[in-house]
């Protein structure tokens, strides 16, 4: 019996994804896209200075983070979570418009354990979510 | 066209000009002396002789002063062969400075097209960040409206979000699209109080709704610059209506202008390359804004001038405004420098004189 509630825990228990942007309607088209496929539930941010305490409050399985923002970027973002004792066990997938190699090497150096580029579709920010579920970090 | 060519057309002038200096007076020397001396060394032969009784070897005094006449002649058809040979040898030299001064001219347009292109190669990376943004917010709306049934509201708002996202795209084109056009500068002698007693009127209705003074400290009797009013009225407007932003709510702009000898100005920070754009004891215009606002933090003014670096929101501004600013006052060969201490900030631009 009690193990048939775990698993029920299991199936239904919705994925947290936390998303760090400051383009604040990007936050709101994809809070809304991942919001309606009722598998995750998400917390937007339109900055990373908070990212910690955030961090802590809501415990997230997956953080999307963008990397050019104003005063916390989010390579510095990276550098905060990778201090951190819960920031270092939470994936965390890059979601920005700069394509070049060196910015992909830049982030893949802090530990991150996907970069994805805008414009990016629905369905493989999706698949890049799940994906991400799944990594380990340490 | 590279600094190396541009220097040897500068080498080529100088050496031109050293020449032109040297030989013709050279020349023109000899033609003189010779002119004078010969005519006065046989007539000085000639008064010796009949002095000291020395028999005149080749006759009589009539045929020695023909041969004075004779010789004087040779030498002014000497003297005039070499004036027009000096005279072909001037033509020759203006020719040659009138192609070096269209060489340099067209060096110069190159160098401003290639710090164009420069500046563009700069933008183009930001460009694509600065157009992607946008994209990946119209594709997330498409997403939406293919696999769910909105209700009215929510189409109205995911459209409006779309149409605003792509006006946002299309000024970063026009931005791009306008700082690339080649044409040149529309250069003439500018009255700079003028242009910005202008620009001020144009940002007048934002600073008095945001209750702020403008302190005008405009040196009468300055010396005119060359410009395009155009470009360096669209300067004054960016520098202005940041320091408007920077202090919404209230503060003081001020603005001056006076003019400097080069020596007498102590320059905060060097342009690129080390290279001093101004030369020795010329005279410059100075014009200094400065506002009561909140300041720039020191790692902020380090990226102030790159392109697509802002602090502001993403609908508020496109982090081009000061990037172009000082593309304009470099093609205008002047220098433009940003200073910010705990508050308030302080944009100080430097010009040439004309004449100066």
């Amino acid at each position: 019996m009690a193990e048939n509630i775990y698993e029920d825990h299991i199936i239904y228990k919705k994925k947290r994804v936390m998303i760090v942007d400051d383009e604040e309607d990007f936050l709101e088209i994809t809070k809304l896209n991942l919001e309606k496929t009722g598998k995750y539930e998400i917390l937007a941010l339109s900055n990373a200075n908070e990212i910690i305490s955030k961090l802590h409050e809501f415990t997230p399985d997956v953080i999307l983070l963008d990397v050019v923002m104003p005063q916390t970027d989010g390579l510095k973002a990276c550098e905060k979570l990778n201090a951190d004792a819960l920031g270092i066990m939470t994936p965390i997938v890059i979601i920005s418009a700069l394509t070049s190699d060196r910015d992909k090497l830049k982030a893949y150096e802090l530990g991150i354990v996907d970069y994805i580029t805008k414009p990016v579709d629905k369905n493989t920010l999706i698949a890049c979510i799940e994906k991400a579920f799944g990594h380990k970090r340490l | 066209m590279t600094t190396e060519n541009k220097q040897n057309n500068q080498v080529e002038i100088n050496v031109s000009l050293k020449e032109l200096k040297r030989e013709p007076y050279h020349r023109l020397s000899i033609a003189f002396a010779l002119m004078t001396v010969i005519p006065f060394l046989v007539f000085f032969y000639i008064i010796a002789t009949r002095l000291f009784s020395i028999n005149i070897v080749i006759g009589d005094v009539g045929l020695a002063l023909a041969i004075t006449l004779y010789l004087s002649f040779l030498g002014y058809l000497l003297g005039f062969s070499i004036v027009r040979n000096l005279l072909n040898r001037i033509i020759g030299y203006t020719e040659k400075i009138r192609l070096a001064y269209v060489q340099l001219r067209e060096t110069q347009d190159l160098l401003v097209q290639s710090e164009k292109f420069k500046a563009i190669g700069e933008l183009a990376s930001g460009i694509a960040h600065e157009v992607k943004n946008p994209l990946g917010i119209i594709l997330q709306d498409v997403n939406y409206l293919e696999d769910n049934s909105p209700s009215k509201d929510e189409l109205v708002h995911i459209v409006n979000m779309m149409k605003k996202n792509i006006a946002r795209a299309d000024s970063i084109i026009n931005t791009l699209v306008d700082f690339s056009k080649t044409s040149q500068l529309n250069i003439e002698p500018l009255d700079i109080n003028s242009i910005i007693d202008n620009s001020l009127l144009l940002i007048k209705h934002r600073s008095s709704l945001e209750n702020i003074t403008v302190v005008r400290e405009l040196k009468g009797d300055l010396p005119k610059i060359l410009a395009d009013a155009v470009r360096i009225e669209q300067v004054f407007v960016n520098i202005f209506l940041n320091a408007v932003q920077a202090m919404a709510g209230g503060g003081k702009l001020f603005v001056r202008t006076y003019q400097k000898k080069i020596e007498e100005i102590k320059f905060h920070v060097k342009p690129e390359k080390g290279e001093d754009p101004f030369g020795a004891h010329e005279t410059l215009v100075v014009v200094e804004i400065e506002d009561t606002g909140g300041g720039i933090p020191r790692e902020n003014l380090k990226r102030i001038f790159d392109p697509f670096f802002t602090t502001k929101r993403p609908k508020e501004g496109t982090g081009l405004g000061l990037f172009v600013t000082r593309n304009i006052i470099e093609l205008h060969r002047g220098l433009i420098n940003i200073e910010s201490e705990e508050k308030g900030a302080k944009v100080t631009i430097i010009l040439r004189a004309l004449g100066g």
